[in-house]
């Protein structure tokens, strides 16, 4: 059973020059067996993505430059191969999907034809292309695979694309399949439906997967072995179960750890009074449309309410569309509404202009989900921090020392105050953009899917800072996420929603582990790693 | 490396900045090397180039020395070339940051506008401009920049549209910050890469339309201009070449130079698009 299709042998990959390490990886050695899942894992610039590039040859010629190593396939090293040599075993002997479906495909060109080009560059029989094609897209679990032989991709949802270019991938029967972040971009629903798909297919075929992620979750649904990377540098390679289960590295031990699970005691019901109250929201997209025919619309939130109160967390969970962004947008008046109320301290503000919306502004404040679009790229972070309190009329010494000292709380040093948002990391900006929050004293905080691009030690890191400046600034905190661990990290309350509408509200350790309506259940049975992170928790950590 | 250093080691900044340099020390030092101006006779008509000594360039059929009206004419070009280029900016730039900024009616209603102007072709809209305000270098100024802003327009609505829905406005919004501070100091700071690279381009193309008009008549009559001088002397260029080629010469050169600075900028400001297609 374990006869290695493809090893790496002492791989070392060179940055360019001006990068803050010297090599992109170093000394990388695995070894893929036939028939086995290698989970490669790693945090976001752990290298992992080279490696696949360096495998398939994909490495971008004049940045990136192999300095050393082999990597073995069939008898040959695949890093001596000329391009034409290494075309002809592209997608013939070892194949590639991506993370992204949206932009993998050709949007002007049919999917069989996608499909058929791929045998066609091999010099498969054009005869065969079409039946192979519907046989390919039948295997992969699409619906009416000879209707769908002649669609468009935009016609297909992001997991139907995805499930294409895994078609694409398995029409030469390859040896070897790559998987860069295949589930990454995907809903958590149709992530576990993918996992499967590929973890069935790979069983069927017999194929050795080389399956790249930043979660562990995923690993533990599908790997068969794992190799843990950091740096460019492996750390920990073995059976996916010891590793998990055991880690020996102290790496990997702080990895697992920080990794959100189920939380197990239930939070105290808060009887403060709400800060916010929402009732009735309603917002509809309306889109296209001219002088002579009807705009579409789209009912993105239907007739939802709830309220927040001092001091707890209400945590919106869902999967992409289900409109909980937009109620977070209502919420912050940067999105008009069509219909409902927003109560803040008992006052209706769903419609308030000028002095009034402006005093809702000091009080009510937002954190984002991209640290790196959040910050203005020409503005000095000081001065990114200071604008709340200067826009709401504070004087410039009070905002200044308001500033400063935000800025330590959220663990960064004064003096970073002069420096431009490309100097930091992911992490850091979003504590900037906390703080930034946090300037203008609100009572209320939305937090907008704001751990959700960060890497999970960091991510444990920033949820930390939230929950204690909550309970430090006694803030009513809406937390909006797709990511139920997260949720369940830090809500109080959870409200669960399903195309513009609540199917479940309460507690979340309640919520989570006795889930009323079918809806939550099929999400939380769609959390990857489910049974792992339900785990006793090991000993020694 | 600051971009303003990358800009600085581009061997096309450097020919056309040294080109640029030259015309603009003509022009700032024409009065005070040719105090006579370029009007007087100064030899006698139809001298040839090189035949007698100070008057490399020759003379025309009246006389005048060719490389003092070069000179004076360096003064015409560059400042209705940067004017206009003004002209235009400020009103592109305004209608272009509330039509992207706002959206909606206002969008359509000012980029309706924009498209009527776009559809008038350009020239022929700016020598009627000018024939209808008297010839002045202020209203071929004005003509220039009226036909020449929908493009700055177009290019500064698109970039807000596309920057207005991003995190950081939204957190200004959040933060209270009134519309004009988000359009002024959120927005607006990071759209200005691709309009300089345009606006030096602008400036070339305004200075080629100057010397058209002047061509056909129209120009300033109190001013000295290239386009005058090859349009004055279209009649003999048989028999005195050079009066036609050396102003023709120098047009050519500054747009030459300034498209090479506009590109240039364009490297050094837009790295991905310029990159793109090169590999």
């Amino acid at each position: 059973m374990t006869e290695p299709v493809l090893t790496v042998e002492n791989l070392t990959v060179r940055l360019p020059m001006d990068a803050d390490r010297k090599h992109a990886v170093s000394d990388v050695s695995m070894v893929l067996n036939k028939g086995e899942i290698l989970c490669v894992v790693g945090e976001s610039g752990s290298g992992k993505s080279v490696t696949a590039a360096a495998v398939m040859g994909l490495l971008p010629l004049e940045s990136l430059k192999v300095d050393g190593g082999h990597i073995h396939y069939g008898g040959q090293d695949l890093l001596t191969l000329s391009e034409t040599q290494m075309r002809r075993l592209r997608g013939k002997k070892i194949a590639m999907i991506f993370q992204e479906p949206m932009t993998s495909l050709n949007p002007v060109m049919r999917i069989g034809h996608q499909i058929a080009e791929v045998m066609e560059a091999h010099g498969q029989p054009r005869s065969e292309h079409r039946r192979r094609v519907v046989e390919l897209l039948s295997d992969v679990g699409l619906p009416e695979p000879d209707k769908m032989v002649d669609r468009y991709p935009f016609r297909l949802s992001g997991g139907q694309r995805q499930r294409v270019m895994i078609a694409m991938a398995l029409a030469l029967e390859p040896d070897i399949l790559i998987a860069d972040e295949p589930t990454t971009a995907l809903d958590v629903t149709t992530q576990a439906q993918i996992l499967r798909l590929i973890r069935d297919l790979q069983r069927e075929r017999g194929m050795a997967v080389m399956f790249i992620t930043h979660d562990f979750g995923v690993v533990a649904d599908i790997a068969d072995r794992v190799a843990v990377m950091r740096y460019g540098e492996v750390v920990e390679t073995g059976l996916a179960r010891d590793v998990l289960n055991a880690p020996q590295h102290r790496y990997t031990r702080k990895l697992i750890d920080a990794v959100p699970g189920f939380r197990d005691e239930a939070s105290a019901r808060s009887d403060e009074s709400p800060v916010l109250e929402v009732r009735n929201l309603r917002k509809i997209y309306r889109t296209g449309g001219g002088f002579f025919q009807p705009a579409s619309e789209l009912v993105a939130v239907d007739d939802v309410s709830f309220a927040i109160a001092r001091g707890e967390t209400l945590g919106l969970v869902g999967e992409s569309g289900s409109g909980k962004s937009t109620i977070g947008q209502c919420i912050m008046r940067i999105s008009s509404i069509d219909g409902g109320e927003l109560l803040f301290g008992g006052n209706d503000i769903a419609h308030a202009q000028g002095k009034e919306l402006k005093a809702y502004r000091s009080k009510a404040q937002m954190i984002f989900q991209d640290p790196f679009a959040s910050l203005n790229p020409r503005h000095r972070i000081g001065k990114s921090i200071m604008m709340g309190p200067l826009a709401n009329g504070v004087p410039r010494l009070e905002a200044r020392q308001r500033m400063e000292t935000l800025l330590e709380r959220v663990g960064l040093e004064r003096n970073s105050a002069d420096r431009f948002p490309h100097e930091f990391s992911g992490g850091q900006r979003q504590r900037i953009g906390i703080a930034r929050a946090l300037a203008v004293q609100p009572d209320l905080l939305v937090a907008d899917e704001a751990v959700s691009a960060l890497d999970v030690s960091v991510q444990a890191q920033v949820l930390e800072l939230l929950r204690d400046l909550r309970d430090e600034f006694r803030l009513a905190m809406l937390f909006i996420t797709h990511d139920l661990r997260v949720a369940s990290q830090v809500c109080d309350r959870v409200i669960v929603l399903h195309r513009g509408q609540i199917v479940e509200e309460g507690e979340v350790t309640r919520v989570f582990s006795a889930p009323e309506d079918a809806y939550t259940r099929s999400l939380l049975d769609a959390v990857p790693g489910r049974t792992w992170h339900n785990r006793p928790e090991p000993e020694s950590a | 490396m600051t971009a303003f250093k990358r800009f600085l080691r581009n061997p096309k900044a450097i020919i056309g900045m040294v080109i640029l340099l030259a015309a603009t020390i003509a022009a700032v030092l024409a009065p005070v090397i040719f105090p006579q101006g370029p009007w007087p006779m100064a030899n006698r008509p139809f001298l040839p180039p090189m035949e007698q000594p100070g008057f490399p360039l020759g003379t025309d059929m009246m006389g005048r020395d060719i490389m003092v009206a070069i000179a004076y004419g360096a003064q015409v070009s560059l400042l209705v070339g940067l004017s206009s280029t003004l002209v235009a900016l400020l009103v592109g730039i305004l209608l272009g940051a509330l039509a992207g900024f706002y959206g909606g009616i206002v969008d359509d209603v000012l980029m309706r506008v924009t498209e009527f102007f776009q559809t008038i072709p350009t020239f022929v809209f700016a020598l009627l401009l000018v024939a209808i305000l008297s010839p002045s270098i202020q209203s071929i100024i004005l003509a220039i920049g009226i036909v020449s802003w929908p493009p700055v327009a177009r290019l500064v609505r698109s970039e807000f549209a596309a920057l207005r829905n991003r995190e950081f406005v939204k957190a200004a919004m959040v933060l209270g910050r009134s519309n004009r501070q988000i359009i002024l100091s959120e927005i607006l700071p990071n759209t200005m890469s691709p309009v300089i690279a345009l606006a030096s381009l602008m400036v070339a193309t305004a200075i080629l339309t100057e010397a058209a008009i002047s061509f056909l008549g129209l120009g300033d009559p109190n001013r000295m201009s290239w386009g005058y001088m090859i349009g004055a002397s279209r009649t003999v260029i048989r028999q005195a070449w050079w009066m036609s080629f050396f102003p023709g010469v120098v047009i050519l050169l500054v747009v030459l130079a300034l498209n090479l600075v506009g590109e240039a900028l364009n490297d050094v400001l837009n790295p991905r698009l310029a990159r793109k297609g090169r590999q």
